[in-house]
């Protein structure tokens, strides 16, 4: 009698601790909606826009993540290719071009193009932590350096170097933050761009023989190598795929906030992995879901907007995502030092 | 056939990318170090007296955007003067310059000029006036505000800058007679007092910290004696009166977008005038304003305030989509820099007549570069 009431009272613990971030964030919204009803009417809208800006990074950090690495690089290869992009898709008439007189690049070769450079940048991360087993924070720490460096040598080409990279072709623009209204809410095109994104990245982890590759030698690089698996190959694959996310997010971000500049993406990559590990990937490889890494990034994102509409000083934010992040970190630990963790992401 | 070609001029593009990569960065680049070196030779022949100048210029972040139009025009100026320098990127660490300046003397270089990184605390400047003074070389600050007792401590400290209440004042001036002289068409929900909202850069910044109170204040002034009401923030319950943008437009862009979310445009508390402490916020608040059908140049327009007068803020000026900006004049600054430069080059004491020639604060060493009203 006595054993049972120990377990069910452990169980609903288990359940609390594991579902915590759920319900904390629950608290919050309900929370701010009851402070300012306005809350669930206006706020969804931002929210979805802020997430789609920030899941495509998280995913190519996801990818990294499911193998046991971390990519610190991601926010500096999506600042190159966002000044790349940008410099690009000037208006013929901007007044501060970076290349004047250059007739303006067909949207379609430049998206290509920082695509291609995401994807180089990637590999090159990927080959060296493959071929020299190198720990990957190592790798990205320096090339995330030598990409600063790239990006401020890129940013002086320009003719006027004082402001970010701004007035951008409107074809290009449109391309990006035109409006789809469904309902009330007038969407931009690149939510739509990141939604089959997260999709496709789903199909890949979900029903392909890569997918179940990557996720096998996540979870056991000895183990990989008696499957046939070749580690040299996958790693670089999997960087190159993360690079190509992030030249792509790269090739969104000028035409969302209107320019780009020399510090364009610093920092980004903290919060791909904050929204990673909120999301459920394990930092020790081999476990994570894309439906995980997409509600990661929306509650780092809920906080920012949660705050503001709460009129609390934004300083805050960062002591409440640091908090977060190592909560969701000791939660993921339980799952391995303790059999009372579970993964909770089904998807 | 057409992908082809566009992957291989990628393919190129992105060679020729990897290859700047082994560069160094910070050093100048050679072709630069072979103009100068010919034209020192050419001025040692001239000026007997000259001292052989070797400066170090220390930049608290080269992807500043206003510091990078700065580093242009010194590095013109001192192109020009005949002085051999150096530029270092600090990155935003105040260790890092620190590190930096060592190495500097240790090489050899007989001239600081700094730019340094943390103005919040006077122990960092205080740290570089004094390796300058134990070197016994001549050190000028310029643009990142230090405090007088720090450059009191030694003859050969010396600054040039803005004074950090002038771009504020001169903004909520602007601002203020802006207001006052369109009063009911900028009160868009007809209640009587305009509510703003403010993009404020680096918190502890001292720049930022004036624009942010004087901006407001001197606005205020402005319509009080005009008999309106004072402007209240967006936000009621916002203690803070200000958004933390930290100078990115990105930043801005999205606190000014969550704000059209819990203000939007369309309600009863719209956002009625927009101030930031710098052009790059003001310009992510235009593009957040756009996207709610704003400020696009034509039709409804809430007016934005800057400082910097970039040329992003001077083509969005002219084309009506902000209000104004106020301009920190970067060459006023690079010349001001460099003629304390050729101070030192010519054998005098750095500050030497500068009283007669720049606008010097009372008893201090710091020269101030006026600002200027573009609207």
């Amino acid at each position: 009698m006595e054993k049972t009431k120990k377990l069910s009272f452990k169980s609903i613990y288990d359940f609390l601790i594991n579902y915590s971030i759920f319900i904390g964030i629950v608290v919050l919204v309900i929370y701010t909606w009851i402070n300012n009803p306005l809350f669930l009417k206006n706020a969804p809208l931002d929210l979805l826009k802020r997430t789609a800006a920030y899941v495509v990074m998280a995913l190519g950090m996801g990818c990294i993540m499911l193998i046991g690495g971390v990519d610190l690089s991601a926010g500096r290869i999506m600042g190159l290719t966002s000044l790349i992009a940008a410099s690009l898709l000037q208006r013929l008439d901007a007044l501060n071009r970076q290349f004047p007189g250059m007739e303006p690049w067909p949207i379609i070769c430049v998206l290509l193009l920082v695509i291609a450079v995401g994807i180089i940048i990637g590999s090159f991360n990927g080959f060296l932590t493959a071929k020299f087993k190198i720990h990957p924070f190592i790798v990205t720490l320096c090339t995330q350096l030598m990409l600063y460096g790239v990006m401020l040598i890129y940013f002086e080409l320009g003719t006027y170097k004082s402001s970010s990279i701004a007035h951008l072709n409107s074809e290009y623009k449109g391309m990006i933050i035109n409006t789809v209204k469904i309902g009330n809410w007038a969407i931009p095109n690149f939510v739509w761009y990141s939604i089959i994104i997260g999709l496709l990245v789903w199909i890949i982890w979900k029903y392909t023989g890569f997918g179940k590759k990557v996720r096998l030698y996540g979870e056991n690089h000895e183990a990989a190598k008696t499957l046939n698996i070749n580690p040299l190959s996958l790693t670089v694959a999997v960087f190159a795929i993360a690079g190509m996310l992030y030249g792509f997010n790269g090739f969104v971000e000028p035409a969302r906030v209107g320019g780009s500049g020399a510090s364009a993406g610093a920092n980004a990559e903290l919060d791909a992995i904050a929204a990673c590990l909120i999301g459920g990937v394990s930092f020790k490889g081999g476990v994570g879901k894309v439906g995980g890494i997409v509600i990661g990034v929306v509650l780092v994102q809920l906080i920012s907007v949660c705050l503001q509409w709460l009129s609390i000083s934004a300083n805050i934010v960062y002591i409440i995502k640091g908090g977060l992040i190592l909560w969701a970190t000791v939660i993921d630990a339980r799952r391995y030092y303790s059999d009372s963790g579970v993964n909770i992401w089904k998807w | 056939m057409k992908k082809l070609i566009a992957l291989l001029l990628a393919l190129v593009m992105v060679f020729a990318l990897v290859a700047c990569a082994a560069d160094e960065v910070v050093e100048e680049t050679p072709e630069e170090e072979e103009v100068v070196e010919e034209v020192e030779e050419e001025v040692e022949e001239e000026v007997a007296e000259a001292v052989d100048v070797v400066a170090g210029v220390f930049w608290y972040d080269f992807s500043d955007a206003f510091l990078s139009t700065v580093r242009d025009a010194l590095d013109a100026e001192l192109t020009a003067a005949g002085i051999n320098f150096t530029n270092y990127d600090a990155a935003s660490t105040q260790a890092t310059q620190n590190d930096q300046i060592d190495t500097a003397i240790s090489q050899g270089a007989n001239l600081l000029i700094v730019n340094v990184v943390d103005t919040a605390a006077v122990d960092a400047a205080q740290a570089i006036v004094d390796k300058a003074a134990a070197a016994e070389i001549p050190v000028i600050f310029f643009n990142r505000e230090v405090d007088d007792a720090v450059l009191a401590s030694y003859e050969e400290a010396c600054f040039v800058g803005t004074r950090a209440a002038e771009a504020g004042e001169m903004q909520g001036q602007m601002a203020g007679e802006y207001i006052r002289d369109n009063y009911d068409a900028i009160d868009l929900n007809g209640d009587g007092t305009i509510s703003y909202i403010m993009m404020k850069g680096e918190l502890g910044n001292p720049e930022a910290e004036a624009r942010t109170q004087f901006g407001v204040e001197f606005c205020n002034a402005v319509l009080v004696e005009a008999g309106k009401p004072e402007l209240a923030y967006y936000d009621a319950n916002n203690a803070d009166k200000f958004q933390p943008s930290n100078w990115s437009k990105t930043t801005a862009f999205e606190l000014m977008e969550t704000a059209l979310s819990t203000n939007p445009m369309d309600g009863d508390a719209p956002i009625e005038v927009v101030f930031a402490n710098n052009d790059d916020a003001a310009l992510g608040c235009v593009e957040a304003l756009n996207n709610a059908g704003w400020n696009t140049g034509e039709g409804d327009t809430i007016p934005v305030f800057g400082v910097d007068y970039t040329a992003d803020a001077a083509a969005a000026i002219d084309a009506g989509k902000m209000a104004g900006s106020i301009l920190q004049s970067a060459t006023g600054m690079a010349e001001t820099v460099a003629a304390l430069a050729a101070n030192v080059q010519a054998g005098k004491a750095v500050f030497a007549d500068a009283e007669a020639n720049f606008n010097v604060d009372e008893g201090t060493t710091k020269i101030r570069v006026p600002y200027e009203i573009k609207g």
